[in-house]
């Protein structure tokens, strides 16, 4: 069998903006509460417009699980690496905590864990996913704004958005081809 | 009762929740060696003592029901000299109604909060009850022999049964009961143990609270109490077991 | 380290003394000794996991809910996918429920007032004693006034509410007081004027979908805030009519900043078009509705040039809408949503919405406002005694008691409002209402009621004008109130009972109405913490202790008591709560199992239903048992029978703005501020400033504003921005607590009881949250 390349595919456009991922994710990841501690976040992206004629977008984001990956490159003691499905994880008994992959992140995905003593990021729930469970923020949207799944799959849900709608990824100039798809 | 300091040294080592217990980070739970090789012996006198100290810090931090307050009271004198010396002062008790209610305010339940939360837990991470941390004491707890009594609806880490098991722990020690089936390494790594990543770790803000929003001096007293006996227990320990476990404190910063 | 153990020689030095002898006798033990093999500890860290399904109980919705347990403790809440109400979504207030059971600041044990009220000084009781102390109180309290109803009862929905019912029918008042005039009742009195009953909105279904004053992106409600995107079908229209540009505003195909308080007059401009158009549909006027020809007339003038000027919506937009509307019925849906507590013609406001929907057809078909189907449990056939010192609700009929609290342009010119100014026509009897209930306590007309028990409800909070809700506090002779938390209301009561989270209770089912009809109960994920109960245990306590006090049963037949004790305290009480359960899914083999497994029981595989009204000969609850254009009971009461414009109150002061309250995904009113999960979603609120507005007042984004109105002044951080329009400010509710006690959220933002005025709705007792002015100026 064909090894699995996971992905994130969102649908920013029907985001209510109701917090329900990042929440989701605190509890299943043991999070902590703080402004500086979180996986995934919702961005008010800026009011578009004039009075009455407005606009505004809400776009969730996490780790973007570059295949092209400046984290892991940076890191000096490999706790940053890639399982086989192009998941980016921290190994966190390995990381000394040097913040070198905080820098690199293009994305600022990234912050330091007391509860793991590590810097940490999204998992892609992987603990969820081997056990046949999607990723918290997945399941827990009102609305599904996210499908997670193998890219390998052309039957996937992934796949086949990615294949009947045009999308676009975060910060294509710093080339580092996100697993994660915003579909337009 | 004579010990093998020794095997007793590793064995400690073996229980306690340790993640990294690499030697070649310094200061991580090394015993201090020249205190520990000095006595190998549990000073059994003191430890009853401490015992009973502990006992009765854990009867004032109780809810004071008519059987506990006269309790407290009846032997309130016997400890002044201990108040004196680690609180300051010795505290009058107020009348019972007084201190029923300025329990309830502090410990209890206040307009919505409370200010000195009596639980280990809240003062780990999130400041919820029953954090990840509380299940490893319930596990020590049960390994050295002890449970919640089934009718006291509470919680373990409640600073009354921290203290009350802690004197279990020392009456085991002191009177030889831990080598009969539990061992006294088991027995001092509980104590260490819940001594320093339970009630260590809440006591400043614990006692500071107490301090900030008590009407009354009796639990104001009894916090500043707690608080530097627990500065003490380093040299308390040493005094008692015959080696000191320092590093705990550096580690909980 | 040395330095001290010289400082402290002293410790040693007791070893010789009194505390080396101290000896505490065993009684005085927390601990015991732990059986061998009492705890499995080799499951640790790894740790044993558990699922159990249940319901979430942080707002209205009950969505289903996995509990994932590891070792005892609650980890996470998972959502249920296969619930067919909440559609597999979890939001963030459900998500942070996980939480609830283990704040700390929660009521642990029955409390009773040892100082005065208010003053903080409580001491434990345990709950035998609370149920013999609040049985003696009823007993007193009868006794002294000999009126049962002297004792006034109030609670917010849930599923254990059925459970306070025992204890209010078991004792006899008729004084109770829900919710619901402080949220809907205004929305379900003018639906039901129409068509007899208040419906859902078919939104997966729908083609062409109009929102008046509904943010379902942020107040979220199952499943419409799930289908409006999730199942939004391919080319629905959503047109959304808001004073401000809310989230569901940005969901919108054309967002309309309305003027507010003029929803009424785009709507009726809509039913003019239509009608004047001949858009309607002939077909299902003739066959279901009654008075067609009267609300033809009454449309006349309301053009959409008319309206344009009431609204500020070009007339051709109106026009263009309208006829859209029509194009696309009876797939078009008229939005009802849920809280109305807006103006005090608001009734009116939800008529007109009705009316819209019947002339179009839009009514119980697919795509379409579709009334509630239920599925029926089995209730326990109990009779409760007949008491004889029971009188009739304070505040019925009080001539001249809302006088006082509806507004003064209703009240003046009275003529032509269609609004009482007496008393309210339609109040519900067993939800009252909250604003003419507290008058008549204040007034002591007819008679004085004493006793307050108050059950989850935070009236100190969630009341408009906090001064007289404290007021009618005072006056109680006794207090009780059975709670979660200290909230501002437990505070002053004279005893408080712990209750347990919904998340460490059996809840007895219940079916929730809708189209697709589920039943749903709860199942205890965890044990409780503390020594707290349900309100099915209390309820039992209570009732117990006062079988035990002749005195409280001196106004019934001898026989009527025995059949209480037997058929109430025996069968049902008594029992386990699953057994209640059972009986409630009699009707339905394998229910109960499916509860226990999955949470909810649906019949027919959860499908929607539609259709049941539609039947020629179907009998609508209205007099004509027909869809009612023209409603013959308002005709009766001197309302309006058809709802003619209102025109909305002005501010009196060229410097005013009206004031709109509402709330965010993450809170429901006042209760989840401060759950630390929530509170970092957000810390504070600030309220909506135009930037145009600012600019004049010279207030920059994030500067400090005063806000004031005639209740009150709070202090508050500005958000200047375009999303609002010029004449109103916003902010969302529950912050600027009181208390220290909501010690996240004491002090920080501002408080919307202190200001709101107390103006009602006269129809049906509503409250009108949005009828408020108020000026900004720099802090
Ligand atoms: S988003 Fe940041 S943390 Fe995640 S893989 Fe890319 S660089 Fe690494
Ligand atoms: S996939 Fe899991 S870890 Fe990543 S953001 Fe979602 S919930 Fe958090
Ligand atoms: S849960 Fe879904 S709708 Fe809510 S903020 Fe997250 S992505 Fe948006």
């Amino acid at each position: 069998m064909e090894k699995k390349r996971y992905a994130i595919v969102l649908d920013t456009k029907k985001c209510l903006n109701c917090k329900a991922c990042t929440v989701a994710c605190k509890f299943e990841n043991y999070v902590p509460v703080g402004d500086d501690t979180y996986r995934i976040w919702v961005t008010e992206l800026p009011l578009q417009g004039k009075f009455p004629h407005l606009h505004q977008d809400f776009q969730p984001s996490q780790c973007q699980h570059c295949e092209n990956t400046p984290c892991e490159k940076v890191c000096p003691t490999k706790a940053t690496f890639k399982t086989p499905e192009g998941v980016v994880l921290v190994d966190y008994e390995k990381c000394i905590l040097c913040k070198a992959c905080m820098t690199a992140c293009p994305y600022d995905a990234r912050f330091v864990s007391e509860h793991h003593e590590a810097v940490e990021k999204c998992t892609f729930c992987m603990h969820r996913v081997s056990e046949g469970r999607e990723p918290a923020c997945v399941e827990t949207c009102p609305v599904r704004v996210r499908e997670f799944g193998d890219l390998n799959d052309p039957n996937s849900r992934v796949s086949r958005l990615l294949s009947s709608r045009p999308y676009m990824q975060l910060k294509p100039e710093k080339n580092t081809r996100p697993r994660l798809f915003y579909v337009l | 009762m004579e010990m093998n300091f020794e095997s007793l040294k590793k064995e400690i080592l073996s229980q306690l929740p340790i993640k990294n217990t690499d030697s070649s980070i310094p200061g991580f739970y090394a015993m201090d060696d020249a205190t520990a090789l000095g006595k190998n012996r549990v000073d059994a006198a003191s430890a009853l003592v401490f015992k009973n100290i502990l006992f009765y810090l854990g009867l004032i931090f109780r809810y004071p029901t008519e059987q506990i307050y006269s309790e407290i009271e009846t032997r309130l004198d016997t400890f002044t000299d201990f108040f004196v010396d680690y609180g300051g002062a010795a505290p009058q008790l107020p009348p019972i109604e007084e201190l029923q209610s300025e329990y309830i305010r502090l410990f209890v339940n206040n307009q919505g909060f409370v200010p000195a939360m009596p639980y280990a837990s809240c003062y780990q991470s999130e400041g919820l009850l029953m954090s990840d941390q509380f299940y490893r004491l319930r596990q020590i707890m049960v390994k050295s022999g002890f449970m919640v009594n089934e009718t006291v609806k509470e919680l373990e880490d409640h600073i009354a049964i921290l203290l009350e098991f802690c004197a279990g722990l020392l009456n085991q020690l002191a009177s030889g009961q831990a080598s009969s089936g539990k061992s006294s390494g088991a027995c001092v790594a509980a104590l260490m143990e819940v001594s320093y990543l339970y009630i260590e770790p809440m006591m400043d803000a614990f006692c500071d609270r107490i301090h900030a929003y008590a009407y009354d001096d009796f639990y104001k007293i009894a916090g500043k109490t707690l608080k530097s006996l627990m500065q003490d227990a380093d040299t308390i320990y040493d005094q008692l077991l015959g080696f000191r476990i320092h590093s705990i404190n550096e580690l909980q910063g | 380290m040395n330095n001290k153990i010289m400082s402290r020689r002293k410790f040693l030095g007791l070893s010789t003394g009194a505390v080396a002898g101290a000896l505490f006798g065993p009684h005085l033990n927390l601990l015991m000794a732990a059986p061998e093999g009492t705890f499995d500890y080799s499951i640790l860290p790894k740790g044993k996991r558990e699922y159990i399904a249940s319901n979430c109980d942080m707002c209205v919705n009950k969505c289903g809910i996995i509990g994932e347990v590891v070792n005892g403790k609650l980890h996470k809440i998972n959502p249920n996918p296969k619930n067919v109400k909440s559609r597999g979504m979890l939001c963030a207030k459900g998500n942070a429920g996980a939480a609830i059971p283990y704040s700390p600041d929660r009521l642990k044990t029955p409390l009773l007032r040892t100082g005065k009220r208010g003053e903080g000084k409580w001491k434990e009781i345990s709950w035998d004693e609370a149920f013999k102390y609040v049985a003696k109180n009823l007993a007193d309290l009868k006794q002294k006034y000999e009126n049962r109803s002297s004792v006034a009862f109030a609670s917010t929905e849930g599923f254990q509410e059925e459970f306070y019912y025992y204890l209010v029918n078991s004792f006899g008042s008729l004084n109770t007081v829900r919710h619901t005039t402080l949220c809907l009742s205004t929305n379900i009195q003018g639906w039901s004027s129409v068509f007899g009953s208040f419906p859902d909105a078919d939104l997966a279904n729908a083609e062409y979908v109009i929102m008046l004053g509904s943010d379902r992106a942020q107040a979220l409600i199952t499943p419409d805030s799930v289908d409006f995107q999730r199942y939004k079908p391919k080319g629905q229209k959503l047109i959304v009519l808001d004073p401000r540009f809310t989230e569901t505003g940005a969901k919108a195909d054309r967002w309309y900043p309305i003027k507010p308080r003029t929803d009424q007059g785009f709507v009726l401009a809509m039913l003019h078009v239509i009608i004047s158009e001949n858009l309607y549909d002939r077909e299902f006027v003739e066959t279901y509705t009654h008075g067609f020809d009267e609300l033809k007339e009454m449309v006349k003038e309301y053009t959409p040039e008319w309206a344009e000027k009431k609204c500020e919506i070009p007339a051709d937009d109106i026009r263009q809408i309208a006829r859209e509307f029509a194009d696309h019925a009876p797939r078009s849906v008229i939005y009802p949503g849920r809280r109305s507590s807006f103006y005090s013609h608001e009734v009116y406001v939800r008529q007109t919405f009705a009316i819209l929907a019947a002339v179009c057809g839009c009514w119980d078909t697919k795509g379409a406002v579709v009334p509630k189907a239920s599925i029926p449990l089995t209730t326990h056939e109990i009779m409760f005694p007949f008491f004889g010192q029971t009188m009739d609700r304070v505040d019925k009929d009080a001539v001249n008691l809302v006088k006082d609290v509806v507004p003064s342009a209703v009240q003046c010119p009275m003529i032509g409002t269609g609004l009482p100014n007496d008393s309210c026509a339609f109040l519900s009897e067993k939800d009252g209402s909250w604003v003419t209930f507290r008058e008549a306590v204040l007034k002591d007309d007819p008679y004085p009621v004493r006793g307050f028990f108050c059950f989850k409800q935070n009236p100190v909070q969630a009341v408009p004008n906090v001064q007289k809700t404290m007021k009618m506090l005072e006056k109680m002779d006794f207090i009780c109130v059975i709670e979660q938390q200290m909230s501002d209301t437990a505070w002053y009561a004279d005893i408080v009972l712990p209750h347990s989270t919904y998340l460490e209770s059996w809840d007895p089912a219940h079916s929730l109405g809708g189209i697709w009809p589920i039943v749903e109960m709860r199942q205890p994920v965890i044990k409780p913490l503390f020594d707290t109960k349900t309100m099915f245990e209390i309820s039992g306590g209570i009732i117990h202790e006062m079988l035990k006090i002749p005195s409280l049963w001196d106004d019934i037949e001898p026989s009527d008591l025995e059949d209480f004790k037997k058929n109430v305290v025996e069968d049902i009480l008594d029992k386990p709560i699953q057994d209640y359960i059972k009986h409630q899914l009699s009707k339905y083999p394998g229910a109960y199992e499916q509860l226990l497994k999955e949470g909810f029981y649906t019949v027919d595989g959860g499908k929607p239903v539609y259709g049941t009204t539609r039947k020629p000969g179907f009998l609508f609850k209205s007099k004509t048992g027909k869809i009612e254009l023209f409603n013959e009971r308002y005709k009766e009461f001197g309302l309006f029978p058809l709802p003619k414009y209102c025109e909305p109150l002005k501010p009196q002061d060229p410097g005013e703005y009206r004031f709109l309250v509402g709330r965010n995904a993450w809170n429901t009113h006042t209760s989840t501020q401060n759950n630390p999960y929530l509170w970092e979603i957000q810390k504070e609120n600030s309220v909506w400033l135009n930037t145009g507005e600012a600019k004049k007042l010279g207030i920059a984004d994030g500067e400090y504003v005063r806000i004031k109105s005639k209740i009150g002044e709070q202090r508050i951080k500005a958000y200047v921005t375009e999303k609002i329009r010029p004449d109103c400010v916003f902010y969302v509710n529950g912050y600027g607590m009181k208390s220290p006690g909501m010690s996240r959220v004491y002090k920080s933002g501002a408080s919307e009881a202190e200001i709101i005025d107390d103006v009602l709705d006269t129809i049906s007792g509503g409250v009108c949250m949005h009828e408020t002015f108020v000026t900004i100026n720099k802090a």
